[in-house]
């Protein structure tokens, strides 16, 4: 069996005595679009970041592309692409000189980012566009170029927290249309929401509350566990589900 | 290492070209507080406005008048008739001096007897004061010396030039004018530059995180260090250009005279510079929000180097506890390297203690930075 992109184990995060996370366990495979659904503070977001590297759990093991994100959270950093909740290029600097910084902090050789660049833009349908301010570009626009920025060094592993919560409708839908393409050519991705109809797109998801995953697997057998029929909206799975884990 | 440097000095250095303010307040702002001041903080006392009440009116008495007017020191504005207009002219702060002469100045003078003239003086500003009475004592004093040499000549029947008399002949060194401009700008450099750098410096890492792109920064594999040397490079530039241009400032408009190796001085200034860069970056890293570290770096800079210096009074005469916290405070050593290399033509070979001062307050500062910038979030 192929060893897993992410693997969690009893994962859990304090924050003084609020539990934001809880004992969490799962794993993902590779190229696979893992999505995490819960309302605003169940501990997506902390999650998100302990798997980054950037926030330290306080027990529980983690390995994220092979690496410990206790031990070697700078090797996880090296293999992976974050894009935070918060928009966070620099609003400053244009279009061309975001992913240049971005490409020059990964390391790119010249040629490479040059080709990269090439092709963010004409994903972010930023052509001819490259000499704008960032701040001036709209919500969608900038989503398309901070997801750009996060694949541009072509990460095993991509980290997605609710990104696509300020974009309109179409812009949601392209960008899933690239979600798809990266897992075919063996992207894992890891993506946080707390829209419905967003996760439905994802081959599996965990629906997660008050720091505790209270159910896993792909959307249509959660659709048939909990709502009895394949057809319900993931939205009633949510409802049952959450009642589910308040009787037991 | 320096692959991902170039890019993050680069990006900084784009930050700072596109806001006009931190430009200005980079450029500006250190020029604007020389100038205003390098005119406004002056000890030169000149033209005090005085007044003479001669109750004697001998010519003994008169003579004294006119040297009081003819001295450039003191500005005789008014003479009073009697001594109840002596209040209401010191309170109205008409005249700061006041001489009284006696009704028996003379008399007593021509008896051989000792006499007193009053001197009344507004202590309100207290340097003034002292300075002010110090140039009414040699006046008098010389008044004395030579109505001295006059009647003993006359006793002894010689011609006045015969006697004796000793004459402290001083030459100042260093300032031959004693101008306070030359002691006060290279000290302005000093703070200007520790406040200016702190100040902007520490907006940095605290913009970074208050943005969010800190975040997004420590999920790269970007180093502490990598990103502390990324940042300091656009300052450090931009702060050596301060320094040209407040030293062209001092030179220029001021006059102050530039007397030891321009090397010398830009090399003190870098390692300084550091030091101030260093403060700055260290409050950043720790108050995370850019208004309390505006003020945090304003303060941890500006009162220190301008009290405790030695910019506004010398550290010899601080009490003990106040000279050793001096020794923390970098601006002491800059001070200290600045007059020497202005006005003494001091160079490497006097000033390493001060150097090496210098460089290990940088050096502290900086591990400090170091240990203190965590790459995770909390």
């Amino acid at each position: 069996m192929e060893p897993l992109s992410i693997d969690v184990q009893d994962l859990t995060k304090k924050f003084g005595s609020f539990t934001a996370v809880d004992h969490i366990s799962f794993g993902v495979k590779k190229g696979e679009i893992f999505g995490f659904l819960g309302p605003n503070g169940a501990g997506k977001s902390t999650t998100i970041r302990m798997l980054c590297g950037i926030l330290r759990p306080t027990s529980g093991r983690g390995i994220v592309g092979g690496f410990s994100i206790v031990t070697e959270p700078e090797e996880i950093k090296k293999i992976i692409g974050y894009m935070s909740q918060k928009f966070t290029l620099y609003g400053d600097l244009t279009v061309a000189e975001n992913i240049d910084f971005h490409g020059g902090i990964h390391r790119l050789p010249p040629a490479r980012l040059k080709e990269r660049k090439e092709w963010v833009l004409a994903m972010a349908g930023l052509e001819g566009r490259e000499n704008a301010l960032t701040r001036d570009l709209s919500g969608g626009w900038k989503q398309r170029l901070a997801l750009g920025c996060a694949i541009l060094h072509k990460p095993e592993i991509l980290f997605l927290d609710e990104p696509t919560a300020s974009v309109d409708p179409a812009s949601r839908r392209d960008f899933w249309g690239l979600i798809y393409e990266l897992s075919v050519q063996g992207t894992t991705t890891f993506v946080t929401s707390h829209y419905m109809d967003e996760v439905e797109r994802c081959h599996r998801i965990a629906i997660i509350r008050d720091g505790k995953i209270i159910a896993i697997g792909p959307p249509r057998e959660l659709k048939v566990r909990f709502a009895g029929r394949e057809t319900a909206s993931l939205e009633e799975v949510f409802v049952a589900a959450i009642q589910g884990a308040r009787t037991t | 290492m320096i692959r991902r440097i170039l890019p993050l000095a680069r990006k900084e250095t784009l930050h700072i070209w596109r806001d006009p303010r931190s430009l200005f307040l980079a450029i500006g702002m250190p020029l604007i507080l020389v100038v205003i001041f390098g005119y406004a903080i002056t000890f030169d006392i000149r033209h005090v406005a005085i007044g003479i009440l001669d109750q004697d009116q001998s010519s003994l008495s008169r003579d004294l008048v006119s040297r009081t007017r003819s001295s450039e020191y003191f500005n005789l504005r008014v003479v009073l008739d009697d001594y109840g207009q002596a209040e209401g002219l010191l309170n109205k702060g008409r005249v700061k001096l006041i001489i009284i002469i006696p009704v028996d100045f003379a008399r007593d003078i021509d008896r051989g007897a000792d006499t007193a003239l009053q001197i009344l003086v507004d202590g309100t500003n207290n340097n003034t004061a002292l300075i002010t009475l110090g140039y009414i004592s040699r006046l008098i004093q010389k008044f004395t010396t030579d109505m001295l040499t006059e009647s003993m000549a006359r006793q002894a029947g010689l011609q006045p030039l015969g006697i004796p008399v000793v004459e402290a002949r001083s030459r100042v060194w260093y300032n031959p004018e004693l101008k306070s401009a030359n002691f006060i700008v290279p000290g302005l450099i000093a703070v200007v530059m520790m406040v200016m750098t702190a100040m902007l410096m520490s907006l940095t890492v605290a913009r970074e995180w208050e943005n969010g792109t800190m975040e997004q920064l420590i999920s790269s594999p970007v180093r502490g260090y990598e990103i502390i040397i990324g940042k300091l490079i656009p300052y450090f530039g931009l702060g050596m250009l301060q320094v040209l241009l407040i030293v062209l400032a001092g030179t220029l408009i001021f006059g102050v005279p530039l007397r030891g190796n321009l090397f010398c001085l830009f090399t003190v200034s870098a390692i300084f510079l550091f030091c101030g860069l260093g403060i700055g970056l260290f409050v950043s890293i720790i108050t995370k929000s850019q208004q309390l570290a505006y003020t945090v770096s304003i303060l941890t800079t500006m009162l220190p180097s301008f009290i405790l210096s030695g910019f506004i009074s010398p550290i010899a005469s601080m009490p003990k506890l106040i000279r050793l916290v001096t020794h923390l405070v970098p601006a002491r050593y800059f001070l200290t390297t600045l007059r020497g290399i202005f006005l003494k033509g001091y160079g490497f070979s006097l000033l390493w203690p001060e150097i090496i001062a210098l460089s290990v307050f940088g050096i502290l500062v900086f591990a400090a930075c170091l240990r203190r910038l965590k790459l995770r979030l909390e």
